[in-house]
């Protein structure tokens, strides 16, 4: 069977090679547009110098998700028309991707690790790849995937069945594939995307809830070797392994790393937010504070090495992962200025630290019921921690959910506001004390989802102050936004809601200004890119993850939401 | 969709299995009538809480979270059975038999195909306080006293082939029962025929590869590049090779076009140095661990040498 597919796809991908080839020579404009996914770790240094691309998973290193591309702005964004969709053919999983955009070409990975390259003017569809799915596939994380990378003439990608691939970006076949760990065995995979920092494509991996031991990889981009591995949990002999207080669940306390890091040039430091330690809700099997679960961790992208830490939540009982993203902002402040890592946490709370030494600077709320703890002190120490009890029903808010999803934060340098969605929303968590099996379940309690005490369940989409919390505007609504936001040079906020709407708003202010309904709710990460100078903005539709999957409990409507898989691509109309 | 699917299944193999358990279960006409009894479904109630209701499965009272909604669905006792036994294939939904009882399973299912309304979801860890809510604390490997006479431990031979921190662990380039990567032969049968003697000595020594399609080859390519390793597949324009000059391996596609010669080279490509990187117990609880699948026997050092 795969031969056949494989000789089809050769005609097929023959001609589109030759279109390719067309579009190519078409699309180079400078010397630096080589066409073929051909980013160096230079070039994805310099991101920020080639705003037609959208080069990486955050759009550049800093993880800002923003664009200084200003074609759209605030005062003709609700001119935008509709160019072109692409639909990726399954629904299963939805499409939870940020597309990257190199040199005229999309690069878009949709569920079941299938991958695309379109013609990011067209969306004329390049090559296809189909990944096998193994026949007896199984795994809680899911077969969607949030990301490809791309550099060095390949695309990077996790697999739902926890390898490594490199395709050729020429033609989508693939050239190296390597299995992280068997995913039978260790429950883990890897569905975040991953990123290149110079020779090397790091990706981290899912498990933190079936009893792992998580690690960050990096792997040679060109070869598939792979060159380091960072365990998120210290084995024996190593510093931080007593704070696992002897026991042996540093085998498997979780410390996953499902998303993806950001990475500072000047510094030569990666960082990445490591999730929740396991069992999830009961932490009397795990005392000490279970490092580096929960953490901060800035390692240097050579070799590994961990050069600092700063951990958020100690001996975690709420499943407060800090896998989310890491925003880097430099800040001049009573005339110095400070490197910052801007941080938001599951638990509602956004840390700021030095991102230099790792040293608390402040954590500030981003919803408004929290109920874990009563407050966080000028030295970042928890005060009044809301502990679970075994067998007795306790609320937490935010529950597990999150005060937010995964999907990511915007910041703009032009109007230094960082923007952000919110959840108000609570659980009765009950916690029973469970044993560990490798690769299984190790979450160790139940959560039944609740309204906070002030009002239903409902969400909002605001603007901060990022070093203050000060809020700016705020924007209510009644589902959590699950789609990363956008927001660019015009001064417009891109996101969109779980019924498909994909929405324009002001940046300063938050009034809405453009809308489109995609058809099925978004899930993915907008971006913008231009070809030929003309600015685009693209969106992947498409509802699915297991956030989803859980929502008909909490709201019944939710089940008679469609699927879909698609991308929706806008821009400007010609000549205006 | 998924209720035809539900349907179809249901009216496939509702019929077949109540005759297999109208035949051959004995206790089956008893069990079916404790499908309503209260203390049964309380007791399913406080299984499904620890083992089933987390938000990636089933949810807090089997409402439904990551996988499907069970309960006030209709399901069927029998489907609910076989499908908490032997798990459903192509999903995550893993075979319970090996885990808990037949009585167990049973309470699960008097639980599932409860009233949602009039059983509230159970409080899991109601009656726990009491017991402890440490978990036993790990199990010591066991000293080794007189050498010879020390015993392989079957977990920490498991431990050793699967540890993925070593590159070159056991698993990086073989299969067992279904786990690992298939570079080299599956061991999860074919150790469990050889002596514990003759597995010690093919792991730390070198050796000639016996069957073909586990022979090495070295790619040789155009651009003088090569690879050494052992052929995964092949079709008509490509050629995939485990590249193992370094653990674990990196599979690679070469275009054939790129190829100038394929040779065959006499080593296998298993290192050969793990009589150094292991230690003789370490060794002894691997060679245990692969004599598990079939025999039950105890293996001792001295059965390494004799």
């Amino acid at each position: 069977m795969t031969r056949v597919r494989a000789s089809y796809l050769s005609r097929v991908g023959f001609a589109l090679l030759c279109a390719v080839i067309q579009v190519t020579a078409f699309a180079r404009s400078s010397a630096a547009q080589d066409g073929n996914g051909n980013l160096t770790g230079e070039r994805l240094i310099n991101a920020r110098k080639e705003p037609q691309n959208w080069a990486t998973y955050f759009g550049a290193y800093d993880g800002w998700r923003y664009s200084s591309l200003d074609q759209i702005r605030a005062d003709n964004v609700k001119n935008l028309t509709s160019v072109w969709a692409f639909q990726t053919g399954k629904v299963e999983g939805g499409l939870n991707a940020t597309p990257i955009v190199v040199d005229g070409i999309m690069y878009l990975i949709a569920s079941e690790n299938r991958v695309f390259a379109l013609n990011a003017e067209t969306g004329e569809r390049l090559w296809t790849y189909n990944y096998k799915v193994p026949r007896d596939f199984a795994s809680p994380y899911g077969k969607f995937n949030r990301g490809v990378a791309v550099g060095y003439g390949l695309v990077f990608f996790g697999t739902m069945d926890n390898h490594m691939v490199a395709l050729d970006a020429k033609n989508g076949k693939e050239v190296w594939n390597v299995e992280v760990e068997d995913v039978k065995k260790c429950g883990c995979n890897i569905n975040g995307a991953p990123f290149i920092v110079k020779d090397k494509v790091i990706v981290g991996g899912t498990g933190g809830d079936s009893a792992h031991r998580g690690y960050i990889n990096a792997f040679n981009a060109k070869t598939g070797r792979l060159a380091w591995r960072f365990y998120t949990i210290p084995g024996p002999g190593e510093p931080g392994h007593e704070s696992w207080g002897g026991t042996e669940m540093w085998k498997y306390g979780g410390g996953s790393t499902w998303l993806t890091g950001s990475y500072d040039p000047a510094q030569n430091l990666i960082f990445w937010g490591i999730g929740n330690p396991s069992s999830d809700f009961n932490n009397s099997v795990r005392p000490g504070e279970n490092l580096y679960t929960n953490c901060i961790v800035a390692i240097d992208p050579d070799d590994g090495k961990l050069k600092w830490y700063y951990q958020e939540i100690p001996h975690d009982a709420w499943d407060f992962d800090s896998a989310y993203e890491s925003v880097l902002i430099d800040v001049t402040r009573n005339g110095k200025t400070e490197k910052l890592l801007i941080h938001p946490n599951k638990s509602g709370y956004v840390w700021v630290l030095n991102r230099e030494n790792g040293k608390f600077i402040n954590a500030w709320p981003y919803v408004d019921t929290i109920t874990w703890v009563k407050s966080i002190d000028k030295e970042g120490k928890l005060i009044g921690r809301n502990e679970p009890e075994i067998g007795k029903p306790n609320l937490i808010c935010p529950n597990w959910g999150g005060g937010r999803s995964w999907n990511h934060s915007a910041y703009s340098p032009r109007t230094g506001f960082w923007y952000n969605d919110g959840i108000e929303w609570c659980a009765n968590v009950t916690v029973f004390p469970q044993e560990p099996r490798e690769g299984r379940s190790f979450v160790a309690g139940n959560v039944d989802v609740k309204p906070p005490p002030d009002g239903p369940i409902r969400a909002h989409l605001d603007a901060f102050d990022p070093v203050t919390g000060q809020k700016k505007w705020s924007v209510p609504f009644k589902y959590p936004i699950l789609s990363s936001l956008l927001v660019t040079g015009g001064d417009v906020l891109f996101t969109g809601d779980v019924e498909g709407r994909f929405m324009a708003f002001d940046a300063k202010n938050g009034k809405q200004l453009w809308s489109f309904s995609t058809g099925s709710g978004l899930r993915g990460g907008p971006i913008t890119y231009s070809v030929k100078g003309r600015q685009y903005i693209a969106v992947p539709s498409g509802l699915g993850s297991i956030f989803v999957s859980s929502m008909p409990r909490t709201w019944p409507e939710a089940a008679g939401w469609p699927g879909g898989s698609a991308v929706f691509v806008f821009a400007l109309p010609q000549g205006k | 969709m998924m209720s035809v699917e539900r349907i179809l299944k249901t009216a496939i193999l509702l019929p077949l299995l109540v005759l297999a358990f109208s035949s051959d279960r004995e206790g089956s006409a008893q069990t079916s009538e404790k499908l309503s009894d209260p203390q049964f479904i309380a007791d399913g109630a406080k299984l499904f809480a620890t083992n089933c209701a987390n938000a990636y499965c089933h949810g807090t009272g089997g409402l439904g979270g990551g996988a499907p909604q069970l309960r006030d669905r209709g399901i069927q006792p029998a489907y609910a059975f076989k499908s908490i036994s032997n798990g459903i294939s192509g999903t995550p939904m893993p075979a319970f038999k090996s885990m808990i009882s037949e009585e167990q399973i049973w309470k699960l299912v008097a639980f599932i195909v409860s009233d949602a309304k009039s059983t509230p979801s159970s409080n899991p860890g109601a009656d726990a306080g009491s017991s402890s809510t440490r978990s036993t604390p790990p199990t010591r490997l066991p000293e080794a006293g007189s050498p010879a006479s020390s015993v392989g431990d079957e977990k920490a031979g498991k431990a050793l082939f699967f540890d993925s921190s070593r590159p070159k662990n056991c698993s990086a380039c073989h299969v067992f029962n279904g786990e690992g990567t298939a570079i080299g032969p599956d061991l999860s049968a074919a150790a469990a025929n050889k002596s514990a003697r003759d597995l010690f000595l093919s792991i730390i020594l070198s050796r000639d590869v016996i069957e073909s399609r586990y022979a090495t080859i070295m790619v040789l390519l155009r651009s003088g590049d090569k690879i050494t390793g052992v052929k995964k597949e092949e079709d008509a324009e490509s050629i995939k090779v485990f590249d193992t000059t370094e653990l674990p391996a990196v599979l690679r596609t070469v275009q054939k076009e790129n190829i100038s010669k394929i040779e065959f080279v006499k080593d296998s490509v298993m290192p050969t140095d793990y009589a150094s990187s292991y230690t003789i117990k370490q060794l002894l609880d691997i060679v245990t661990f692969l004599k598990s699948s079939q025999t039950r026997s105890r293996v001792m050092l001295k059965d390494l040498f004799q």
